[in-house]
């Protein structure tokens, strides 16, 4: 007995581990966001290009501002913000929800290979982004407001690329953008920077969008603006959601395998094209009539 | 017992500690596996601040997560740890090769985190922590046994 006694043990606890470990993964399973997506807006109903947005300075930007299938654009004399952002084809066949936060280092390494879905689509794709700053992320209910009032004035997609593509920099109050800015040895720090020091930032981002920069800081501020990303944030947390960045694919919840590709990406939104991925059945409830997108 | 055994000598207590501690680590890789095969290590969790360490390319060899690879670790050193502390000797020997390799990667993960990610997740910690107390121990039994081979080789002192 004493000789195969420490076999049994070594084979109890490996039962043990295998059966622990089945059950944690079932358990997290059973926590993931909600399958479906309801709410996705009709965008028949929203209205033609009002405005054409203006040039950017840095080229970079323009140029992709430029890739970028331009349906409709909120009036800048706006004074709520969209009821829902949505970039890409007005009658797309399928449409991506994305639930993000800013902050989100995930959600910035998605941040490209969206961008290269909505080039590869065009018109076949729109693009949803829905707020979900995290309570941990310090500085991304700021970044959110700053995204809605940038879209106070018709530039939500411009700021929305501009905080992913440097999310690296402004959390670090560095004011630099763009792929060829000058590395700064804050970067490297794991110290963020004060709430100020990002804002000033945010400041220097709504000069580079062109922005009318006096309201742009009132508005960051705005009861309306905070209640917009609020509203956003509700309506994750009613799915259930608890990490960023989450999507849906026509309304169906994409689960991550193990990382985001491109492939992975295309692979979804070609079966979504194909109908193997149909509109869930909650798609037909309330939707903003007066959805703008771009 | 054959010649590959010896009760005398096994350290029982002390190994069953390191296997005590192993099934500690090996419950902290399951998590860190598991939560990686439901896809919660590419995205940020509102409760966990490990996201920045488990998505990135070290967390993976090429489509297997590291985390898997602790799993497999901890409990190949939980088994070596039990036949020790039953008196395998050569189980023993096998212990302090397998956990000066998990010593090794462990240093070179915290590393890792330190310089290259500048962010450490707590998962990862308590499983380096483990893994230092683990080698301290088989680091201590090593040198315990050590001095008692020397003493019983040792020729009895001539009196005067």
């Amino acid at each position: 007995m004493r000789r195969s006694l420490p076999f049994v043990i070594i084979v109890a606890v490996l039962l043990l581990g295998l059966g622990g470990g089945l059950m944690l993964f079932k358990r997290k399973q059973q926590q993931q966001p909600s399958e479906t997506s309801p709410i996705i807006p009709i965008v028949e109903t929203t209205p033609e290009p009002s405005v054409a947005p203006p040039e950017l300075p840095n080229a970079t930007l323009a140029t992709e501002t430029q890739e970028t299938t331009v349906a409709t654009e909120t009036p800048v004399t706006a004074t709520t913000p969209e009821p829902i952002h949505i970039r890409g084809g007005a009658k797309a066949a399928v449409t991506l929800e994305e639930y993000g936060d800013f902050q989100c280092a995930p959600c910035g390494r998605l941040y490209p290979v969206l961008k290269a879905a909505e080039h590869d689509y065009g018109d076949r794709l729109r693009v949803v982004f829905r707020h979900m700053p995290l309570q941990r992320h310090e500085h991304a209910p700021l970044a959110a407001r700053a995204a809605e009032a940038a879209g106070l004035q018709g530039r939500f997609w411009e700021m929305h690329d501009l905080l992913f593509e440097n999310s690296t920099r402004w959390t670090k109050g560095i004011d630099t953008v763009g792929p060829d800015a000058p590395h700064s040895r804050r970067q490297d720090s794991n110290i963020l920077a004060m709430d100020l020091e990002v804002r000033d930032v945010f400041f220097r981002y709504a000069e580079i969008l062109k922005l009318d920069v006096e309201r742009f800081k009132r508005d960051l501020d705005s009861e309306a603006v905070r209640a917009r990303v609020e509203s956003d944030h509700e309506r994750g947390a009613g799915l259930g959601i608890d990490r960023t960045p989450t999507l849906y694919i026509n309304g169906h919840h994409y689960a991550f395998a193990s990382t985001v590709t491109s492939e992975a990406l295309h692979a979804a939104i070609d079966a979504a094209l194909s109908g193997k991925m149909t509109e869930p059945s909650g798609s037909a409830s309330p939707a903003p009539t007066s959805a703008g997108s771009k | 017992m054959t010649n590959t055994q010896t009760v005398r000598g096994s350290y029982p207590k002390l190994h069953l500690l390191v296997a005590f501690l192993a099934v500690a680590g090996l419950a902290d890789s399951i998590y860190l596996t598991i939560t990686h095969l439901t896809g919660e290590n590419i995205a940020c969790l509102a409760s966990s601040g490990c996201s920045e360490v488990l998505s990135s390319r070290y967390a993976t060899v090429g489509s297997i997560p590291l985390a898997a690879f602790g799993v497999v670790g901890y409990f190949v050193a939980f088994s070596l740890a039990i036949l020790a502390a039953f008196g395998y000797s050569h189980a023993m020997i096998l212990l302090r090769f397998w956990v000066a390799g998990m010593l090794a990667t462990t240093l070179w993960l915290l590393y890792v985190q330190a310089f290259l990610l500048h962010a450490f997740c707590t998962y990862c910690l308590l499983s380096a922590t483990l893994t230092v107390f683990i080698s301290a121990i088989v680091t201590v039994v090593y040198f315990v046994e050590r001095r008692h081979q020397i003493t019983a080789a040792a020729p009895p002192a001539v009196q005067s």
